[in-house]
């Protein structure tokens, strides 16, 4: 009976007590390297896929055949993204999202019809965002404003 | 002599758990690389296929109609001022229309479409007085020449009951009037005495339409 | 009594490989949306766009403005539609047409990813389904 080393609880929290240090080990590497890089990558598929779906919501918002109109149109971005606020800007007929992290952007190119003449304004992810098409004496524009 | 801090299992059963951690991370990546979608080369071409289709595009003639002239004529350069940068290439019912750059890893839209050439027809009818020419093809354009000889005097003329030109000192010459599309084209003359043939030349386009399917190609 | 102890190590350990392979499961089986949608509904635009563009045997405007007039415009010009359909859609797409006064075309089959679009006449709506089929 003496030949024990430890006494069975002392040995089962000894192992527990490993295994909580491992797990914490573990869930610092990860957080460390592996967790970032998930949602950087996930933010940055994210960013594409709602700027791509903004563009295709401005070019939808153009008017067909009238000679004289103002269209607006509720565009929906998501609030934040990877955790944080971004803004979308005009760069020569494109959209590009800016964010705070380097890894997370996106730009896309509009296709609109020649008529439209000018393209301006911007979206920031902190208030509703909303596109204005008007058009009048000819002449169409684009304006990303917020709501 | 029972089992007692038994670390060397421990350490086996947290090997084992750090393997099924790694595989999960590799599954994870996998997963991940199939869902990942390219929605801005996706965007680029349904916004192209999109452009060339309208009514407003640079091929067509009307909402889904396509132009068989302005298909032929559009070039390299066109294409791609309206793709920008990325390789884009346009295809109809199979066949190179244009090609902008390399496409290798393509994002295709296909629209379904018309192909619309245009015919010229020309009639020379000869008019009894208060008689109406009925156009056999509907057209939307229509070019009248009169031409009527001495001592008959055209005051007006009608389209589809609609005056459409008016002189009581008598029309003569050619004109384009406009017709619709979508009604059969009844043209009449109000005219002093009967016209005979050669004193009227109507020349109308029918547009003659083919079915085909747009492709658009863009580089991911 | 010499009985093998079940070493409580290996239970715990396949216990945690268990819960590491249920979280691996869900990425496996958390399938991406259908894609495609786009260009189903793309057809069935297309086909009403095209459709507008025919002259119909009798009456009306067009062949889609017949079909909605009246259950006789539907009576006349259906089967006209269903032949124009079949030479303008691709080989590998099914449609189904619905109007006011009837419809002509194939059941839609369910869970399949389809394209839909409406068309607008003076007497009503016209409404296109299309999918792969």
């Amino acid at each position: 009976m003496d030949d024990r080393g430890v006494a069975p609880v002392v040995g089962k929290a000894l192992e527990a007590g490993i295994v909580l240090l491992y797990v914490g080990a573990v869930a610092a590497a990860m957080y460390g390297s592996v967790v970032p890089d998930y949602q950087t990558t996930a933010g940055d598929a994210v960013a594409e896929r709602a700027l791509a779906a903004a563009a295709a919501d401005v070019e939808g918002a153009i008017p067909a055949d009238v000679r004289a109109a103002t269209v607006r149109v509720d565009i929906p971005l998501p609030a934040t993204i990877r955790g944080r606020a971004y803004s979308v800007e005009v760069e020569n007929r494109t959209l590009v999202l800016d964010h705070p992290d380097p890894d997370v952007n996106a730009r896309v190119r509009l296709s609109l019809p020649d008529s439209v003449t000018d393209v301006s304004g911007n979206w920031s992810s902190a208030t509703s965002a909303v596109v204005v098409v008007a058009r009048e004496h000819g002449e169409t524009t684009v304006r990303l404003e917020a709501r | 002599m029972r089992a007692q801090l038994n670390l060397p299992a421990l350490g086996v059963a947290l090997l084992l758990v750090t393997a099924a951690t790694g595989v999960s991370l590799a599954v994870a990546n996998g997963a991940f690389a199939a869902a990942e979608r390219d929605p801005i080369a996706d965007h680029a071409a349904t916004a192209l296929a999109d452009r060339l289709v309208a009514a407003d595009g640079p091929l067509a003639v009307r909402k889904n109609v396509l132009g068989a002239d302005a298909v032929a004529a559009f070039d390299s350069p066109r294409l791609r001022s309206l793709v920008g940068e990325r390789g884009a290439v346009v295809r109809l019912n199979g066949r190179v229309v244009a090609r902008a750059g390399d496409v290798a890893d393509p994002r295709t839209m296909r629209r379904l479409v018309l192909v619309a050439t245009v015919e010229n027809r020309t009639l020379t009818p000869r008019v009894e007085r208060g008689a109406a020419v009925t156009l056999p093809r509907r057209t939307d354009r229509v070019t009248v020449t009169l031409d009527p000889p001495a001592g008959t005097v055209v005051r007006a003329v009608r389209v589809n009951g609609r005056t459409v030109l008016s002189n009581d000192d008598g029309l003569r010459g050619t004109f384009a009037l406009d017709s619709s599309r979508v009604r059969t084209t009844t043209v009449e003359f109000d005219a002093t005495d009967r016209l005979p043939a050669g004193s009227i030349t109507i020349e109308y386009a029918v547009e003659r339409t083919e079915k085909g399917v747009l492709g658009v190609s863009v580089d991911a | 009594m010499r009985r093998a102890q079940l070493s409580l190590s290996a239970v715990e350990a396949g216990v945690g490989v268990l819960l590491v392979f249920a979280v691996t499961t869900g990425f496996v089986l958390g399938s991406p949306a259908v894609a495609g949608d786009a260009q189903l509904d793309a057809y069935a635009t297309d086909l009403g766009a095209v459709l507008a563009n025919d002259a119909p045997r009798h009456g009306d405007a067009t062949r889609l403005t017949e079909v909605t007039r009246s259950p006789s415009g539907f009576e006349r010009e259906s089967t006209a539609l269903a032949e124009r359909i079949n030479r303008v859609l691709p080989e590998n797409l099914m449609y189904r047409v619905e109007t006011a006064h009837g419809t002509i075309g194939y059941p839609r089959p369910d869970g399949v990813a389809y394209g839909v679009a409406r068309h607008a006449t003076p007497y009503g709506t016209v409404t296109i389904w299309v999918w792969y089929g």
